[in-house]
């Protein structure tokens, strides 16, 4: 028996993830975070969060629900939980479809309502900008694809996060490589500098984004941050509690314009924090609009 | 169904569909009956043993995710329900019907499958979260929705092409070129074929008014429920020329007859839960073509 356990130990093998404690993990996770875990997914949390159990010296998953359901623990292990839940390193174009309905769809939209109602600007903001691979995704795009609208009406888009440090990257504009694999090559070649296994972003999309640190429970104190036609808030709800999250999906309502878009996360929902929005369907992507 | 003349003409000439095959025939005469009996049913289906085998198939996949091995059509018809197995028994022999026709090379059949039997999963599903019983016209209503496409293809197969690269190319609504080019359109197409096969009704209608579910005067309720699901599966990105690009369901005829007639129900109904839930349906929608092609 002895023998046994220190082989397991010793071993690397991926711990099991039952079907039931999987079911109740999604349960869970759903209820706390908004996020819906896919079946798919199963796999990758064993392999992800193997390591994690036997750190915290726990044998399977079952223990690791159970304890989960204990707010002491669950708040203290959100961090590690999430990171393994969304592939949440911040990437360039990280979600494929939200990018396209956004430029097929929503931002043509945006350009043409703006410059029918006489609008002095286009704002945008990436609420929890994390390092600046959202906004930056989003100025690239523009600067590629709305050139012909960007010569009528100007566009300021602004970044939040309440991390200062990852502010200070964001500000700096260099990446390493492996936050970058998304980047179509064409972007690449006209916006970017190589450094060693660094890659430098030009001024001229560096320009185009400004950064604020702000926590979003405050955004409605700051004057400035009003009168957006599209926020981006994707991956920062999920860690919130419930009275918070709903406060700041207000705040996020309250900074809209009228029309104006809100793009979450790739499968979170806002489901029974919110009925202020309309639910609008795209092509493999959802946003909630003011209007 | 007033199609024009020469468009009637053709598919009533047709011999490889103007007649439906044996068993489908059967079992709809044995359903337009007052009481149906289960060994009748059973009798019919199990006479092809083909079909049998694919019920079969089905009833023991995770699809209806029942315990325990369902061994015989008796069993799956207590299991599923009789008006559930018949309407999979007919499904099943028609496409087998129309598997067998060769199509154009531009007409991508798997898509097409794809998306017929994915709006039948989704309308199941909705059903469910719905707590209404359609006793499987649903299903058979979603694989059957698009029918006068598939007919288009096969029997006017050069202008039809035609008609959806135009449609491609201008942006255009296929339904309106449709009526341009044929002076009537797939829907109405699918439902004078069913209707001359003594298809009930409700599966007549659905196929009638998918696209124009407002001007029904019967059957709003599952026919809401398959244009809404027809649409989802699209914006799946499963989507047959339809070109939907965005909805607001809270604009939507569907969703709103859905409110107005199970408000208890749609309280707290969960949108953004069930669209991500919907790549489980869309894999179990393939894996139902794989349960029951030949």
């Amino acid at each position: 028996m002895d023998v046994l356990n220190i082989q397991d130990e010793f071993s690397n093998k991926t711990l099991k993830l039952s079907e039931e404690s999987f079911l109740e993990l999604k349960e869970f996770v759903y209820q706390q975070s908004g996020i819906l875990l896919s079946d798919r997914q199963k796999v990758l949390l064993e392999t992800r969060l193997s390591g994690r159990l036997k750190t915290l010296g726990l044998e399977n998953f079952s223990d690791y629900v159970k304890n989960l359901k204990s707010p002491e623990f669950y708040h203290k292990e959100k961090a590690f939980l999430f990171e393994a839940i969304t592939i949440s390193e911040s990437s360039f174009f990280r979600d494929a479809n939200q990018i396209r309905v956004l430029q097929e769809i929503v931002l043509p939209e945006l350009f043409e309502n703006a410059i029918q109602q006489q609008a002095s600007q286009v704002r945008i903001l990436s609420a929890g900008c994390a390092a600046g691979e959202e906004p930056y995704t989003l100025a690239m795009v523009i600067k590629e694809k709305f050139s012909s609208y960007t010569s009528r009406i100007p566009v300021h888009i602004i970044g939040v996060d309440i991390n200062s440090t990852n502010l200070e990257k964001a500000r700096k504009g260099v990446y390493h490589e492996y936050s970058m694999k998304n980047i179509p090559q064409e972007y690449l070649q006209k916006y970017w500098t190589r450094d060693g296994y660094h890659r430098v972003l030009n001024d001229e999309i560096r320009e185009m984004v400004e950064f604020k640190q702000l926590n979003l429970l405050h955004l409605n104190k700051d004057s400035s941050m009003s009168r957006f036609d599209l926020i981006l808030c994707c991956n920062v709800l999920l860690y919130l509690e419930r009275q918070a999250k709903v406060q700041v999906v207000q705040n996020l309502y309250d900074a809209l314009n009228l029309p104006g878009y809100l793009f979450i996360g790739q499968s979170e929902s806002l489901h029974g924090i919110t009925q202020a929005f309309k639910l609008y369907l795209f092509q493999r992507a959802i946003a909630y609009k003011k209007e | 169904m007033n199609l024009p003349r020469s468009i009637a003409q053709k598919l009533d000439s047709i011999d490889t569909i103007a007649t439906l095959p044996n068993i489908a025939t059967e079992i709809l005469e044995i359903m337009r009956k007052e009481t149906s009996s289960m060994r009748e049913i059973a009798r019919v289906i199990e006479q092809d043993p083909s079909i049998t085998a694919k019920i079969l198939k089905v009833a023991n996949s995770p699809l209806w995710g029942y315990s325990g091995r369902v061994e015989n059509i008796q069993r799956a018809l207590v299991l599923m329900g009789l008006k559930q197995v018949s309407n999979i028994v007919i499904a099943i022999s028609l496409y087998s019907t129309f598997a067998k026709l060769k199509p154009n090379p531009f007409f991508d059949r798997k898509k097409f499958w794809l998306h017929s039997v994915g709006t039948a999963q989704i309308a199941r599903k909705l059903s469910k979260q719905l707590k209404v019983n359609f006793y499987g016209e649903e299903f058979v209503a979603g694989l059957l929705h698009d029918l006068g496409k598939m007919l288009l293809d096969q029997f006017w197969g050069e202008e039809f092409k035609k008609l959806i690269e135009q449609a491609r190319a201008e942006s255009n609504r296929i339904l309106v070129k449709e009526r341009q080019e044929f002076g009537c359109t797939h829907a109405e197409i699918g439902a004078y074929l069913l209707q001359k096969w003594n298809f009930p009704k409700p599966i007549v209608n659905v196929v009638h008014f998918h696209h124009t579910p407002s001007r029904a005067n019967a059957d709003q309720e599952l026919i809401g429920l398959i244009s809404l699901s027809e649409m989802l599966c699209e914006l799946w990105g499963v989507g047959f020329d339809e070109d939907i690009k965005s909805t607001s369901l809270s604009n939507n005829w569907s969703w709103k007859l859905f409110k107005s007639r199970f408000p208890e129900q749609l309280r707290n109904f969960d949108v953004e839960r069930f669209l991500f839930e919907m790549e489980k349906e869309m894999e179990n929608a393939q894996l139902f073509i794989e349960l029951v092609k030949d």
